[in-house]
């Protein structure tokens, strides 16, 4: 099984180089039979791959430790459903995993675009398998997940049993948490194979952004969908009572997310008013670079973080990449700077163009801010050879009063007219929500609400809101005017009229249910006490009581459990069971921490370790409160992304333009 | 349209400003060195707010108390750490793995951390159970 | 076993992939070059199509309250004098051949400059020559002064 994993591995990366080559030779003579040659063997880089994927958890099933890769990071008491993602837990696995998620994504684009795009589509492949060419390539040369354990004088060894699955990644959102961010990570290639197509072609219209309207919204969703299980894993597991702690892996992928949402937006300005056509290939190319960049920290160690991958060689083979990428880019960028001048100028500074100019300028200062943060380790030991690390409050400085401004932008960008927007106008849109944002304001204020960052947080969460709901109330009362219709269906036609729109305020919607949840950071508390049966803990308002202390033992791990009971006020509300596990196989104590959710707050019990003098036990407590609106807010978000990707029947015009007939040419494709 | 660009520059402007002046504030605030065993004994290094990393000396680890004291070591060289953190010491803090403890660095050359951040070396590369590796 | 299989597999691909390549000249001779994705036509209806979704957004953001008379009219103005050109380029463009294309164009230019000699719609502010009487420049929006 590891030979046909190689093999596939190999054939893999031979079809991605025809397959990249091909393509950038049929785009430059324009035949029709080299391109479709090149598409093809983009599906055979899909089929082999795809086999060397079921090599590799076949070995991991059959509990074969020959394989190394196997060895270290499976043991045969895992369950069946943690052994799949044993493919992609480990360096070796993930970026096997990383290359056949390219495969699947490129496999689709071809298939979807068979006939359409046909400009475009040979250098649409030739870019996505060149991405294909170097994943296979570091698969294959530093991080091969086929190699096989063997003794010193060369005979081949089978170890009885494997080092195990790291136990805090044995939890379920841990287990689509890397899916879903490779799958936002390799998906921002597709947008980025489009642009530099275009740039090639020179077709710099709309075109190819409405071609990729879609490809940069899934890988978007999924790597705001696996952001938000990301920090619910880190919640629930780490025990440390925080979902987010500015690690250079977490900020890796917030990089390429941010710039993606300034992309989003700004697409929309070239659609409308054909602006900002350089700003928008600049942000494709920034979104992909920081994608592999992300990709890159995450994998290589470079710099220092809880997530602790193995130093590795795979490094400088990225730094390569990425500085191609670079390259490339601007260079091609450059020599079509002449084709791409904008088609209107900006007229006001009061204009939704300009709500979106500011709205991508303080996305963009995001993004640099929390860059400059994570690589200044690097920075700093190049220059002046003193590793400087920077702390949370860097980038709660920073990226706080930036994410305020975002807020608003988000509630008040809608409410601009395009071009310029009077006076007149803006009084109408502004009084309700701001009169809204004001009671809301006053109102906290009086009930004792003094930090000026969590208070503005809600009184702009208000406005916002009430913006949003504004625009689906005053649409829907429109529709009812003019169509005779119930308000209900007119909510409901109103929306599925455009998604894009109207999913997109579900989207601002989920964004202030967040905003909701981080201010609730202001307001923690915590306590910690040496427990045994009998002791009481206070946290703010709680009493916590331990009822007994218990171990025991299961196949995969030993644990020991405290039993608390909670009193609030006074009033019982049921016992919660910390525990601390030990996993056999890994020889690792893990948290597993004990939860008491609501939407007003959250009780959070930790066993932290045991006294090693008393056996008594350490229990800390952290009251945090309206933590479960950030995973409200994620879980809207993903729908409202859901519903912008349901066609509209406005797509459905264009769609049925641009698919002009090509008769002969797809009766014929495979 | 020299009016509008002035509007338009004014209002990026405080934007980069207040930014700007938080950026280096939290800078400045939260910036720490990070430095190894060696370079904190050569004296190289500021001996405030620093960050050391090396590896936990096995069999170093005293916990009495309610204090932790261990040794941190780079090849021969180690340094005595006490523990005056109020977070628990992290699952990974075990003998023999990497740590990095924050804090200063004290005339009586004891290390004092406030944090402490541990990574198991076999965390998420366990070390393959075997003698050699074939390629 | 696996490896025959997977050398099968690969052997097989290798077959699919060649075979766009080796097909007989005559029986793809059509399909040697690549369709083109957006004729001049299509790109026209294109936009034509988003400046018709915009006036709708307007009209509709209008009916709904969001803004003021005088921003909408001013924006409908735009519009619809934007989408009177770019209807006007579309049926050029089917009517013509290039020849005619050229022709129709001089006419046109030469047309403007005499309508510019007597009465004077060229935009102040973008200097825009706009073809038609307009209260508004077509270009940029901006009032023009009206001449009676």
């Amino acid at each position: 099984m590891n030979q046909l994993g190689s093999i596939g591995l190999i054939a893999g990366f031979a079809f991605a180089l025809y397959g990249s080559v091909a393509g950038a030779v049929g785009g430059k003579l324009r035949s029709l039979r080299v391109t479709r040659s090149a598409e093809r063997a983009v599906l055979a880089f899909t089929v082999m791959i795809t086999v060397a994927v079921a090599a590799l958890e076949y070995l991991i099933l059959t509990d074969d430790f020959h394989g190394a890769y196997v060895a270290s990071h499976s043991n045969r008491d895992l369950p069946l459903y943690y052994k799949i993602p044993v493919l992609w837990a480990g360096q070796e696995g993930s970026l096997l995993f990383w290359t056949w998620l390219l495969s699947l994504y490129s496999a689709l684009v071809v298939w979807l675009n068979r006939k359409k795009n046909r400009q475009l589509m040979p250098y649409v492949v030739a870019v996505l398998m060149g991405t294909g060419v170097f994943f296979s390539l570091v698969t294959l040369l530093a991080a091969n997940p086929f190699s096989e354990l063997s003794l010193a004088n060369g005979a081949a060894f089978r170890p009885p049993d494997g080092n195990g699955l790291n136990p805090a990644l044995q939890y379920p959102s841990m287990v689509i948490h890397p899916p879903m961010l490779y799958l936002g990570y390799v998906g921002m290639v597709v947008p980025y194979a489009f642009a530099m197509a275009a740039l090639l072609t020179r077709q710099l219209g709309d075109h190819w952004i409405r071609a990729t309207r879609r490809w940069t919204i899934v890988p978007w969703m999924f790597l705001g969908f696996g952001i938000c299980l990301g920090g619910h894993w880190a919640y629930d597991v780490l025990g440390w009572g925080g979902y987010w702690a500015w690690d250079p892996v977490e900020n890796a992928s917030l990089l390429p997310w941010l710039a993606g949402t300034a992309f989003l937006h700004s697409v929309l300005v070239q659609e409308k008013r054909g602006m900002l056509k350089v700003w928008n290939i600049a942000l494709v190319m920034t979104t992909f670079f920081l994608s592999i960049f992300g990709t890159f920290l995450t994998r290589s160690g470079i710099v220092s973080s809880v997530h602790a991958f193995a130093q590795s060689s795979i490094g400088p083979y990225f730094a390569i990449f990425l500085a191609i990428i670079v390259f490339f880019s601007l260079t091609l960028l450059f020599l079509r700077l002449d084709a791409l001048k904008s088609e209107n100028r900006l007229d006001s500074v009061i204009s939704r163009e300009s709500g979106f100019l500011f709205n991508n300028w303080v996305l963009m200062a995001a993004v640099f801010a929390v860059l400059w943060g994570t690589v200044f380790p690097i920075i700093s030991k190049a220059v002046e050879n003193q590793t400087v690390t920077v702390g949370a409050s860097f980038y709660n400085k920073t990226t706080v009063p930036m994410g305020l401004l975002l807020l608003f932008l988000t509630g008040a960008g809608p409410l601009l007219a395009w071009r310029k927007t009077s006076f007149q106008s803006l009084k109408r849109n502004f009084a309700v929500p701001l009169a809204a944002a004001g009671v809301v304001g006053i109102t906290l204020f009086f009930a004792g609400i003094r930090n000026l960052y969590a208070w503005m947080s809600l009184f702009l969460s208000a406005f916002v809101a009430t913006c949003v709901l504004s625009e689906f109330y005053r649409g829907a009362r429109t529709r009812q005017k003019f169509c005779r219709e119930s308000f209900i269906w007119a909510l409901y036609n109103l929306t599925m009229r455009n998604t894009r729109r109207y999913g997109g305020y579900i989207v601002h919607l989920g964004l202030v249910l967040l905003f909701v949840g981080f201010s609730g950071l202001a307001f923690k508390s915590e306590g910690k006490a040496l427990m045994q049966e009998g002791d009481l803990l206070r946290v703010k308002n709680y009493l916590l009581r331990c009822e007994s202390l218990t171990s025991g033992d299961t196949p995969n791990y030993t644990y020991l459990r405290a039993s608390l009971s909670v009193l609030k006020d006074g009033r019982a509300l049921g016992t919660v069971e910390p525990e601390r596990r030990f996993y056999k196989a890994s020889q690792q104590p893990i948290t597993h921490v004990a939860l008491r959710s609501s939407l007003a707050e959250d009780l959070y019990t930790v066993l932290a370790g045991q006294d090693p003098e008393s056996g008594k036990a350490v229990i800390q407590v952290f009251v945090n409160p309206l933590v479960a609106w950030v995973w409200l807010g994620g879980i809207v978000m993903l729908l409202g992304t859901l519903l912008v990707l349901v066609p509209s029947r406005v797509d459905r015009e264009m769609d049925l333009l641009q698919a002009q007939p090509q008769a002969a040419e797809e009766t014929q494709w495979l | 349209m020299g009016n509008k660009r002035l509007k338009f520059g004014i209002g990026i402007g405080i934007i980069l400003v207040v930014v700007a002046w938080e950026a280096i504030t939290g800078f400045q605030q939260s910036k720490t060195y990070y430095v190894t065993v060696r370079e904190l004994l050569s004296g190289k290094a500021a001996r405030h707010r620093v960050r050391v990393g090396g590896v936990v000396a096995p069999g170093s680890i005293d916990r009495r108390n309610g204090m932790v004291t261990f040794r941190l070591t780079q090849d021969s060289d180690s340094v005595p750490v006490t523990y005056v953190g109020t977070d628990p010491l992290p699952d990974t803090f075990v003998g023999g793995a990497q740590a990095i403890a924050e804090g200063d660095y004290t005339a009586d050359g004891v290390f004092r951390a406030d944090h402490i951040q541990a990574k198991c070396a076999s965390k998420y590369q366990a070390a393959p159970p075997s003698p050699g590796k074939k390629g | 076993m696996p490896v025959v299989i997977a050398l099968l597999i690969t052997a097989s691909l290798l077959v699919f992939v060649a075979y766009p390549l080796l097909a007989g000249e005559e029986a793809s001779a059509h399909l040697s070059t690549l369709p083109v994705d957006v004729t001049p036509q299509v790109d026209l209806k294109n936009r034509r199509l988003v400046l018709y979704e915009n006036m709708r957004d307007l009209e509709f953001e209008y009916q709904a309250g969001k803004i003021a008379q005088e921003d909408y009219e001013a924006l409908r103005e735009e519009y619809t004098a934007h989408a009177a050109r770019l209807m006007a380029a579309s049926q050029g463009l089917l009517r013509t051949s290039p020849e005619d294309a050229l022709i129709e164009q001089e006419v046109a230019r030469r047309r403007n400059r005499r309508r510019q000699a007597t009465t004077d719609y060229v935009c102040p502010k973008c200097g825009y020559e706009n073809p038609l009487p307009v209260k508004f420049c077509g270009e940029c929006g901006q009032k023009l002064k009206s001449r009676s």
